[in-house]
């Protein structure tokens, strides 16, 4: 009887052992089966796709591939990669998808009917492509979706009439496509703007639109008509109930322009989460800051007003309100750039967790960092705050660095700094840097209606070419970090280097190279410090100072770089380079009088995938 | 005049009456009801109090040039700060040289009409105007053209009415320095307002006039070039290469010589270093000379060129407040 019992539990736990195999094998082989499809239809000059290997068990190893816990395919953020070719009806198999985001790339083809099968899906991307055929009517069944953008391609035929009944949908963008017929008006697209469609000259606004504050009439039962009609006319109804104070409201300010703030209502919206990020009531935040109080000022920018705030939840947060501009519009492109914004996470990066949009105003939130900015450690500290000290000022150079880094390289499509200095190097608790301000600068352009030919950035970090032709990129940040690196060891602001400089009638990185060859360190180090640095070390970091602050963009070395010499790694090689080039170059000025215009601009270089460190 | 009556007179502030937009605010038609045209300048969002935009404007309404905006009025009310001006026919100068469609009507004699008036402008404002001023925002944008193209300067002294610098927090600045391409390379390391850098950008004006070409953006350049207007001539210059940067509807016989000597003059404008350039007199001068046989002042007025070398005088030019640095 023993030996019976121990033959039939062998056999059982084999069996079970199999079983099990199998199921994680065809489960595992199939999303990334549907992802190889994809990947073989596709042209990739840029190699993006190049970790997608097909012998792995699954695709969660894959750059630009995010998965849950259970290993199940959340997320594919292809978005500006170049790729060219179609896509496959394999996407369909992705159940757990929630955001697909293929934007700003050369597709050209259909949407496969299959995408419709994704019902977890929250975000669909595929604007700035050039697909075409129609809008697939199985979208409709999406349940989950909130942002759908397919603007910008040539797709045709009309609108589904089934994406009304995506209750979720919040954000849509058909413009600029070929689509036509009469555009829906019920249910979710009760929301929309003919922003949403706008520059598609087939379609045609049904001649009464409700007023966008009109409730979500139920679906009319397609059995019974006269049930329609009296539900079209209880919204209609409605709507002029809702547009009656509406428009009372709206004579009541212009009587009254100057006090547009306050008037605005408080908006009552529901909890609103994008993926991460939440979307605040004006009211929330109002409570937050007492009313954007005097008292609870942080410090104030370029873009605006910061606030210190406390939730409903007790947490504390950084309450950014940009500064009011008079153009309206751009809710759109405010959103896209918000969203964009706080993707960039990374140790280094200020976090975006919400923002806040109402007609007039714009505010994003942030988590309050305890010890401020680096600026104000240097600058504005209490007598009880000792000053920073040399270790902790090298991790910010360090930190600082990497955070820009992976703006600049890993960062989707890539994010320009464009106002880098020490005021916008926030530090934590454990005083590690925190990059703040980033891709603020594009995201108020889009209120600029003309062309923006006004200087704008810091006195002290605008790097040349940016003054002189209005171009920037990666490396006119990089001009401003070197910038940085001298307020972090000199204490001051570059604005009184320079006008310290000018005593001595020279520009400030001349005046650098001078002390730094005469071995003058102590003229520059912060008196702060009293003594307590490396020599050496100092040293080390005025050179990467210098580097990145040369006159032509071309030389001067991409933030990844600058992280490896911080790190240790070829900063002798590139300073003796530099002084060899230095000593040339004065002989060539002192030759010739014209300077040399020729700049090479290296904004263009494409991502190797050596260098992604995973995503995002 | 009332803030009521602008709106009305400019469709409340409406995009069909923008005239243009620059870094001091947006410039729109207005039509008041008896048919009387004129051009209204609705300032940035200003922090100066009532009191010191009074100020401010008792001060610019002193200075009358014929080369200068006429400034009829001004209005305030809570965050509104406008101007009223004269109606300008031809508008704007940038306008005219840069179209939409691409190609000016300006010829030659007409462009250096405008040169010599703009310089006299100029001039006066820093040798014979009192307290003299530094403009600090030359570009093609703040120059004005009414009905025979004689160019009016608009936007001086405006740089004291704008967000001042506040040194405490921030050296943040939003087209306080002026417009992309037009700055002078020293101003951004200090910003000390000098009479040569406002020369920097009249320079940089000059060379849109001759080349046709945008301060920021070279279309006849190579490819591969990738500096500005000013980078662009000082290299042609180095290869003794000017005659490729004329714009091409303005040569011919008659006019070769002029146009070589006023690149002479526009080089000397541009020069990387401040010292170099000449004063804005001296650059008035040089200018009616080349334009001598188009008897284009019908009045010569005499000006008496202040020595600006002079430390102590510098002071008296109006530029940022003192607690501004």
């Amino acid at each position: 009887m023993e030996r019976v019992t121990s033959s039939f539990m062998g056999s059982f736990f084999f069996w079970a052992i199999l079983v099990l195999d199998l199921v994680l094998k065809a489960s595992g082989n199939q999303e990334g089966d549907a992802l190889n499809a994809l990947k073989s239809n596709l042209q990739d000059p840029n190699n993006v796709l190049q970790s997608w290997d097909a012998t792995l068990v699954n695709p969660c190893t894959w750059f630009h591939v995010t998965c849950n816990s259970d290993n199940s395919v959340t997320r594919v953020d292809l978005g500006n990669a170049d790729l060219s070719g179609q896509l496959v009806s394999q996407l369909g198999q992705l159940t757990n998808l929630q955001y697909l985001e293929l934007y700003s790339n050369k597709i050209t083809g259909k949407i496969p009917d299959e995408l419709g099968n994704l019902t977890n899906l929250v975000s669909l991307d595929l604007y700035l492509n050039t697909l075409n055929g129609p809008i697939p009517t199985t979208l409709g069944k999406l349940a989950k979706l909130r942002f759908l953008r397919l603007n910008n391609n040539s797709l045709t035929g009309g609108i589904p009439i089934s994406l009304t009944n995506v209750s979720s949908l919040q954000v849509l963008d058909l413009s600029n496509n070929h689509l036509k017929g009469e555009i829906p008006v019920n249910g979710s697209f009760s929301l929309f703007t003919p922003i949403s469609y706008q520059n598609n000259l087939g379609l045609i606004q049904p001649k009464y639109t409700p007023s966008p504050v009109s409730p979500t009439p139920p679906p009319a039962s397609s059995g019974n008509s006269n049930t329609g009609a009296i539900a079209g006319g209880v919204a209609a109804g409605a709507a002029l109930l809702f547009a009656a104070p509406a428009i009372a409201l709206a004579y009541w300010r212009r009587r009254k322009p100057q006090d547009h703030f306050f008037d605005v209502p408080a908006e009552e919206d529901p909890e609103v989460h994008l993926g991460q990020l939440k979307r605040f009531s004006l009211r929330e935040l109002q409570v937050a800051t007492d009313n954007f109080s005097n008292k609870h000022i942080l410090g104030r920018g370029g873009f605006g007003k910061v606030y210190k705030g406390r939730l409903a939840d007790g947490s504390l947060v950084a309450v950014k309100r940009l500064k009011e501009e008079r153009t309206q519009g751009g809710e759109l492109q405010f959103q896209t750039e918000v969203e964009m914004i706080s993707m960039a996470v990374h140790r280094n990066l200020l976090r975006l967790r919400g923002f806040c949009m109402t007609p007039t105003e714009r505010l994003l939130v942030y988590p309050y960092m305890a010890n401020g900015s680096v600026a104000s450690c240097l600058r504005e500290r209490q007598e009880s705050q000792p000053p920073l000290g040399w270790p902790e000022r090298k991790r910010i150079a360090l930190g600082s660095a990497r955070g820009l880094a992976y703006l600049h390289d890993h960062c989707d499509p890539k994010i320009i700094h464009r106002d880098v200095k020490a005021a916008n190097i926030l530090l934590d608790e454990e005083f590690e840097a925190v990059v703040g301000d980033f891709g603020l600068a594009k995201l108020m352009d889009y209120k600029d209606t003309h062309v923006t030919t006004a200087v704008r950035g810091t006195i002290g970090h605008i790097a040349p070419e940016y003054l002189s032709t209005g171009k920037s990129s990666e490396k006119t940040d990089v001009f401003g970090y070197g910038v940085m690196l001298l307020e972090l060891i000199t204490g001051q602001r570059a604005f009184d280097l320079a006008r310290l400089a000018n005593d001595d009638d020279v520009m400030l990185l001349d005046w650098v190279k001078g002390l730094l060859k005469d071995r003058k360190l102590e003229t520059l180090v912060d008196a702060d410090l009293q003594g307590s640095y490396n020599d050496e070390e100092v040293e080390q970091l005025i050179q990467v100072a210098l580097l990145c602050t040369q006159g032509s963009p071309m030389e001067r070395p991409k933030m990844s770089e600058v992280v490896r010499m911080l790190e240790g790694d070829g900063l002798a090689e590139k300073w003796e380079q530099w002084q060899k080039d230095e000593t040339f170059r004065q002989d060539f000025n002192n030759n010739i009088h014209h300077p040399n215009a020729n700049w090479i601009v290296d904004s263009t270089s494409h991502i190797q995938a050596d260098e992604l460190s995973g995503p995002r | 005049m009332k803030l009521s009556d602008i709106m009305k007179a400019t469709n409340n502030f409406s995009n069909t009456n923008m005239i243009g937009t620059g870094r001091t605010g947006t410039v729109y038609k207005a039509v008041l009801d008896d048919g009387t045209t004129l051009m209204v300048k609705r300032l940035q969002e200003s922090q100066y109090t009532e009191k010191q935009f009074m100020s401010e404007m008792g001060t610019l309404g002193t200075v009358k040039h014929r080369n200068l905006v006429p400034l009829l009025g001004f209005c305030m009310a809570k965050r509104e700060r406008l101007l009223v001006y004269k109606n300008m026919p031809n508008g704007i100068l940038h306008d005219q040289l840069h179209p939409a469609d691409g190609v000016s009507t300006l010829d030659w004699t007409t462009r250096l009409k405008i040169a010599i008036g703009a310089a006299k402008g100029l001039a006066w404002l820093h040798h014979s105007c009192n307290p003299c001023i530094i403009h600090r925002n030359i570009s093609s944008k703040c120059m004005l053209l009414d009905a025979d193209f004689e160019p009016k300067i608009s936007d001086f002294g405006l740089a004291r009415l704008m967000n001042p610098i506040d040194t405490h927090l921030s050296t943040f600045v939003n087209g306080e320095f002026g417009d992309l391409g037009y700055v002078a390379p020293e101003y951004t390391r200090t910003l000390v307002a000098t009479t040569k850098g406002d020369i920097y950008s009249f320079g940089t004006v000059l060379l849109e006039l001759v080349t046709g070409e945008r301060p920021t953006n070279v279309y006849k350049a190579p490819e591969t070039f990738k500096g500005n207007l000013v980078e662009w001539i000082t290299e042609l210059t180095s290869n003794a290469e000017h005659h490729d940067a004329i714009d091409e509807s303005l040569v011919s016989k008659d006019a070769d010589s002029e146009l070589f000597q006023f690149l002479k003059v526009v080089c000397n404008c541009v020069s990387p270093t401040p010292k170099e350039r000449p004063t804005m007199f001296e650059v008035y001068q040089l200018l009616r000379a080349i334009g001598g046989r188009y008897n284009f002042t019908t009045e010569d007025e005499i000006l008496v060129p202040t020595d600006i070398g002079d430390t102590d005088k510098m002071e008296e030019f109006i530029v940022a407040r003192e607690g501004s640095y």
